[in-house]
């Protein structure tokens, strides 16, 4: 089943003063079905980020349109696009955006909060989830007082308390070393497995290489995309790193 | 290297503005009012009013007091300023500037920001000085002439004060440069702040410091003892107000905290978790807002009422307009009547009427000749102005030519107009209400900048969080809400507990008033005006750093 359908979009950013027009998107198409683990790979300033900025309805495109479920995102109003975000879509950062002045707990029941969930409702919700990603242990603690890693585990437990149609993670593995990066990316597939879509823009051929399906942008376009199907890891690796020297060197599709 | 430093200095401060303008534009408008100050303090002219020596007295007090306070106040959000700017002074060490030379900018900041503001204090303060003349003239009743003049010692004695000033400031900002470490400069503003212990000690402290400022003010019977008592009492509830807002705050946040059916509301949530881990450095400026708010209220309350009062107070004090002195009176009776005849002729002339006449136990003013004679006065009301008032009592006669009347039993009598007393009396009490003035602007401006600087460093560190909680998924509306529920707590709570502190004070505002023979209605009824008034101001003052703040945090 089709979950997410981005249809020829495009975006133009016109600087502040006038004049100087600069294409971030030209023209992008593709779609995402439910259970799908995708990555978006691509060079800085290829775009991605504008790309992800417009799927999680905190910008709008210029042009063409984005289909979450069978709603037009480019039709909602900011209010009501705040309530589609918290409830339809959960992201995961780089830099991981927890509040220093909540508790690892409470950092995660936030979207819950928001949208008025019951005490029980929240305490029932919470409890598997960080189960799942090992902070049980954690939950009273604050945010400046755990590592990269658990701090990246405690933003992929928000993300999932609202029992998301689609997860959002930019760059999820920037910030952590290389073993914090290895046990989150384990957890990507994990909660993949369990039927949940995933959407993730990075740059990292170690990241991307988990991924089911791997799109390449460049220059504001699709350039390329790479299936898994039934390779391994490693294959995988080897397969998205000729892509990115063919992209580097010029050379043809 | 100099010069580099020279323009990096005047660099930084035009970089700075959004918190350094606040800074100088109070330090000037203080420059301003202190020079005046001083300036009415050495001006002869007042001296040759009625009543101009008390007046002069008075503000030499009001200077006194201002001083302490301009130098407290002025070092403290200085302190302030330099906290905000850590991060910045982190990041000149990191790009290679040494100590040496951080300290050479640092220096020439100082002097510069201090040059600038005290010059255009004393220039406005010149400009001021005539009207402000013309204001204490028409106060004291006198006709207003604008007498434009130049005080240089008032000039040396602002130079004074503020030089004195600028060295604690710079010495200061020296050792804290010194001080801190260049991890800790780079880092000081992204340390999260743990969440504050509960300090019950403080709390029970703190309301026994209440209890006992409270009681003072509402025990005290003696109404001398008052005016003394009033200033321990203010000691004590200043003291318990600043334990109360450090401590009683953190314990009512937790309480709502703990309370996790109301906690995790979209309304609760956020507010209450960011005030928590703000509270300590939060509590200190809360009380000081809120203790700066008693301190206006009561300061303008009792200038007012005395001046509003004071046409009472003249009545009691002189109950008519003419008082006729009869010394050893055999019939006073006979006696008054002749004076009464004498006082109609007299309003006759004048074209008045008399309105009443009667006997009066004596007022002191003979008996002190030392005659030891018994005395009797006669009190005359007139109805006119007062002009018409005067010209009738210089119409009246009760002497004989040689001053000694001798009609019927008599013998002697004298008539004394309290004219002139009230004269003297509306000086001194329209120079209370001009000091009041003086001072209540005076603190309204350190009101304004505190609040001014809450919600601006306030807003820098809520950015984040919010741009955060945007991208979680909360609206700007849900987002203006939250920031809404916590800064109007944080607002309203100072000047909520000011008004519980000007409740109680009334009491003693009252009784110091009396002394001044002031009713107390109208004690009460300028203490309610002025509370109104405030409350209008500070929520205007609100409103518009609430705009600042909301410019910050919704920043893109």
């Amino acid at each position: 089943m089709e979950i997410l359908k981005v249809d020829q979009v495009k975006k133009i950013y016109t600087t502040r003063f006038g004049g100087n027009n600069v294409q971030a998107l030209r023209d992008i198409t593709f779609t995402v079905e439910s259970g799908e683990y995708v990555a978006i790979m691509g060079e800085s300033g290829s775009g991605k980020t504008t790309l992800l900025n417009i799927l999680a309805t905190l910008d709008q495109p210029t042009k063409g349109k984005i289909v979450l479920e069978g709603k037009d995102l480019g039709r909602i109003s900011e209010k009501k696009a705040a309530k589609f975000r918290r409830e339809q879509l959960g992201f995961v950062f780089q830099e991981f955006n927890l509040l220093d002045t909540l508790s690892v707990k409470d950092n995660i029941l936030l979207p819950l909060v928001l949208s008025g969930y019951p005490q029980n409702e929240m305490m029932a919700r919470l409890k598997p989830i960080a189960g799942r990603l090992h902070i049980s242990e954690l939950l009273e603690k604050y945010p400046y007082e755990i590592s990269g890693g658990q701090k990246q585990r405690t933003a992929v437990a928000r993300a999932l308390i609202m029992n998301p149609k689609l997860i959002l993670a930019d760059e999820p593995t920037g910030a952590l070393d290389s073993h914090a990066a290895m046990q989150l990316l384990d957890v990507f597939s994990e909660i993949n497995r369990g039927g949940q879509t995933i959407l993730m823009v990075t740059h990292s051929t170690e990241a991307a290489s988990h991924a089911k399906r791997v799109l390449f942008i460049k220059d504001g376009i699709v350039y390329h995309q790479l299936y898994r199907g039934e390779r391994s890891r490693e294959e995988m690796y080897q397969m998205i790193t000729n892509v990115l020297t063919a992209i580097a060197t010029g050379g043809e599709r | 290297m100099k010069e580099l430093c020279k323009k990096l200095a005047a660099q930084n401060l035009s970089k700075n503005r959004t918190i350094y303008l606040p800074y100088m534009m109070a330090q000037v408008l203080m420059v301003a009012l202190f020079y005046n100050l001083l300036f009415l303090v050495g001006n002869k002219n007042i001296l040759t009013l009625p009543g101009g020596e008390s007046v002069q007295q008075t503000l030499a007090y009001g200077s006194l007091v201002m001083g302490v306070f301009v130098m407290t106040f002025l070092f403290y959000v200085n302190g302030v300023l330099m906290k905000q700017r850590k991060k910045e002074f982190g990041l000149y060490r990191v790009l290679g500037m040494e100590y040496q030379h951080l300290k050479k900018v640092v220096f020439y900041e100082t002097c510069i920001a201090n040059a600038i503001s005290f010059a255009v204090g004393i220039v406005s303060g010149i400009v001021f000085s005539g009207l402000l003349y013309m204001i204490l003239l028409k106060i004291l009743g006198e006709r207003a002439a604008l007498a434009f003049g130049i005080s240089i010692s008032a000039i040396w004695y602002t130079l004074l004060l503020f030089g004195f000033l600028f060295v604690l400031v710079l010495f200061r900002n020296l050792r804290q440069l010194k001080r801190v470490k260049l991890r800790e400069m780079l880092q000081a503003k992204e340390q999260g702040e743990q969440e504050p212990k509960t300090k019950k000690g403080l709390v029970v402290f703190g309301i026994f410091c209440l209890v006992i400022g409270y009681g003072i003010a509402l025990l005290v019977q003696n109404i001398i003892a008052s005016l003394f008592l009033f200033f321990v009492a203010a000691v004590f509830v200043i003291i318990g107000t600043y334990a109360l807002f450090t401590a009683g705050s953190i314990i009512f946040l937790k309480k709502i905290k703990a309370d996790k059916e109301r906690y995790y509301t979209p309304r609760f949530f956020v507010a209450v978790s960011g005030l928590l881990h703000r509270m300590k450095q939060n509590a200190a400026g809360l009380a000081g807002i809120c203790v700066l708010s008693t301190m206006i209220l009561v300061t303008c309350s009792v200038s007012v009422s005395v001046y509003f009062g004071q046409e009472h107070a003249i009545r009691t004090m002189f109950p008519a307009d003419i008082v006729v002195t009869m010394v050893d009176t055999t019939n006073p009776e006979q006696d008054m009547e002749y004076i009464k005849n004498q006082a109609e002729l007299a309003a006759q002339q004048t074209g008045i009427s008399v309105r009443d006449v009667k006997l009066a136990a004596s007022d002191s003013q003979l008996e002190n000749a030392g005659s030891g004679y018994e005395t009797q006065n006669v009190q005359i009301s007139l109805s006119g102005s007062e002009k018409e008032k005067n010209e009738c009592s210089k119409e009246l006669e009760v002497n004989t030519d040689d001053g000694v009347y001798t009609y019927q039993s008599a013998h002697f009598v004298c008539k004394q107009s309290p004219q002139e007393g009230a004269e003297s009396i509306r000086a001194t009490y329209g120079g209370f209400l001009f000091l009041g003035i003086f001072l209540g602007v005076m603190f309204m401006a350190a009101t304004v900048l505190m609040i001014y600087y809450k919600q601006i460093s306030e807003g820098y560190e809520d950015r984040q969080r919010y741009i955060i909680m945007k991208k979680v998924g909360m609206s700007d509306e849900e987002v203006r809400e939250s920031i809404q529920t916590q800064v109007l707590l944080v607002f309203f709570l100072p000047l909520g507990m000011a008004a519980v502190h000007i409740l109680i004070a009334l009491k003693n505002m009252v009784q110091i008033c009396s002394i001044l023979s002031i009713g107390w209605g109208t004690v009460i009824l300028c203490t309610i005006g002025t509370v109104l008034i405030f409350s209008l101001i500070y929520m205007g003052v609100y409103r518009k750093t609430a705009k600042v703040y909301y410019a910050i945090v919704d920043r893109q």
